[in-house]
């Protein structure tokens, strides 16, 4: 028999506010998201994850704002300044850096999951809809970032990845245009992928975010087909699912400010459209399978076959209809399965085979010094191992008072 | 029965109207918008270059690159014996990746997806689709008239001579 909960005084900031506003409609909402407990529960910390990385982009990527110049005169200078001559620039910068292919690297795995535990199904089609829109979006915001630094590698992706859209018919050549700004790759098309990149998508990308976490609050957590039938134990996202989620926030700030300092973001050649694209060249890991897919295959046929499976992914749910009622079609495990071994097989040739060569770079800043950054991160490490500690003892703590008070 | 048959279509013409009015502003305001993000300006290259005799004046198996407005321009003086002057529009049919030559090989390298063509612009191996184009060239002198279109090659001599 569950105890009463006793009856605590609310905190004064608490009811200052209540006076005020009336929380309470809210403050229901926000009791009333559970989340399941079973084996596979850590795919729910995937989406919160990449959630705190595009917080972590947003707010490195404003620092970078202020010193950055999106003109072809000035961009890959003002970089080099960043890295060299701005205290801590080469930090946030290679945050930034950093701190994209953990997010894409999240938003990725987060798709993965919700793919393989088939939690598009009905009724979250608008979720998945909401989600895969954002994956574009997500992809589209790291390519575009991608140009800014104005060096040889991002040059070259940028002519690569704005010419696909040629291969389309009657509105191809319409598109690399809007893309580009122009015909070429040029200082227009920087100042448009500035635009893209720090305004238009994040904005839709933010938006996106609202409808897909108000969706995710509505509608509740989706279970792993096959497990929904069982009860299975739930546990609030307040105050205990959050609180596993900041142990993870902390944990990947510690390993993204580790790697900001032990392999900083490489500044590169600055880009000359006289010279040719250098040997070996490639764009960022996301889109590498991609990339060697073309190299194989006729441009035709290969952008045909990724815009079908772009089309094939946004839609579906409204395909694996039998997922809605539970049943779990091999059939598209397969195609899932069979889709993932092609990119992971593609992505490692790719790894695997010669890259470019490029000299070392050297950081002149005054600001980065090993020894002094290995004493912070050091010092980092230990508020953040005292942090995650008390997180947990929090969590357990708000268990075991749950299930003494509420018999859960 | 008529009463609310005609309240009912009274409401339909109204929202019909809304909707239409909304529809037309929306798309009236994507015509300029569209004009405006796509930068539609027509921007022609130019329609033919001029260029001096040490802009040309290449070692036999040597490239060099030039732009042409906004195009970059591979320039190959081919090894002897044949020694002739090719210019191409050094940007890969396959992706649009600028071209270079590769002077030991005497060949046209694509390095993004490592297409090889040769010094008539032709594929030699790799994914490009189509072979490279090439600009129409006459001398003017001990310069060059260099033109994408080869009725603009013409214009050069005719304006010279005009002005």
């Amino acid at each position: 028999m569950a105890k009463r909960l006793p009856n605590l005084p609310p905190d004064r900031s608490s009811s200052w506010l209540g006076e005020r506003l009336d929380l309470e409609p809210l403050v229901r909402l926000m009791a009333h998201k559970m989340v399941p407990v079973h084996r596979h529960s850590w795919i729910y910390l995937l989406g919160g994850a990449a959630l705190f990385c595009f917080l972590l982009q947003v707010a490195t990527g404003s620092l970078l704002m202020l010193y950055y110049q999106p003109t072809e005169a000035a961009a890959h200078a003002s970089v080099t300044r960043i890295a060299n001559e701005v205290p801590y620039g080469w930090f946030v910068r290679s945050m930034h850096a950093w701190g994209a292919n953990f997010f894409i690297g999240l938003v990725l795995l987060h798709f993965l999951t919700v793919l393989f535990t088939r939690a598009y199904r009905k009724p979250r089609e608008f979720t998945w809809l909401s989600g895969m829109s954002m994956l574009f979006l997500a992809l589209g915001i790291g390519f575009s970032g991608y140009l800014l630094p104005w060096n040889e590698l991002s040059y070259y992706a940028t002519l690569v990845g704005t010419q696909i859209p040629g291969t389309l018919p009657v509105i191809g050549d319409f598109v690399v245009h809007l893309l580009r700004g122009g015909a070429q790759v040029t200082g227009d098309t920087i100042t448009r992928f500035y635009a893209a990149h720090v305004v238009i998508l994040p904005l839709l990308l933010g938006g996106g975010m609202l409808v897909h976490l108000a969706l995710v609050q509505f509608q509740g957590m989706s279970r792993p087909l096959g497990m929904g039938v069982e009860e299975i134990e739930e546990r609030p996202f307040f105050s205990e699912f959050a609180l596993i989620d900041a142990c993870l926030w902390c944990l990947l700030l510690g390993i993204l400010a580790t790697l900001a300092l032990l392999l900083p973001a490489e500044i590169g050649v600055e880009a000359d459209p006289l010279k040719p694209a250098p040997e070996g060249i490639e764009p960022e890991w996301y889109f590498l399978f991609m990339f060697k897919t073309l190299k194989h295959v006729p441009e035709t046929v290969g952008v045909l076959f990724f815009s079908l499976v772009a089309l094939f992914l946004v839609f579906l749910p409204f395909f694996d209809r039998g997922a809605g009622r539970g049943e779990k079609n091999p059939i598209f495990t397969g195609i899932f399965l069979c889709g993932l071994g092609y990119a992971v097989v593609f992505e490692l040739l790719a790894l695997l085979g010669p890259g470019m060569e490029h000299p070392p770079e050297v950081l002149t800043a005054p600001t980065y010094d090993l020894a002094h950054g290995l004493v912070s991160l050091a010092l980092l490490w230990a508020v953040i191992g005292f942090l995650v500690f008390y997180l947990w003892k929090m969590m357990r703590e708000n268990t075991r008072v749950r299930k003494l008070y509420k018999g859960g | 029965m008529k009463n609310r048959d005609s309240f009912l279509s009274r409401r339909r013409f109204l929202g019909s109207m809304v909707g239409g009015g909304m529809a037309t502003l929306g798309a009236g305001a994507l015509v300029p918008l569209v004009q405006y993000a796509g930068n539609l300006r027509h921007e022609p290259p130019p329609d033919y270059l001029e260029l001096d005799r040490e802009a040309f004046d290449l070692a036999p198996g040597k490239g060099k690159m030039l732009l042409y407005g906004q195009i970059p321009m591979l320039i190959v003086r081919t090894p002897e014996p044949a020694r002739e002057l090719k210019i191409f529009v050094a940007v890969c049919t396959h992706f649009d990746c600028t071209v270079g030559y590769v002077e030991g090989g005497n060949r046209i390298f694509c390095a993004c997806h490592e297409g090889y063509y040769g010094v008539d612009g032709e594929v030699i191996s790799g994914p490009p689709p189509r072979p490279l184009r090439q600009f129409f060239q006459r001398p003017k002198g001990d310069r060059l008239i260099v033109a994408l279109e080869e009725e603009n090659l013409g214009k050069a001599f005719a304006e010279s001579a005009a002005g």
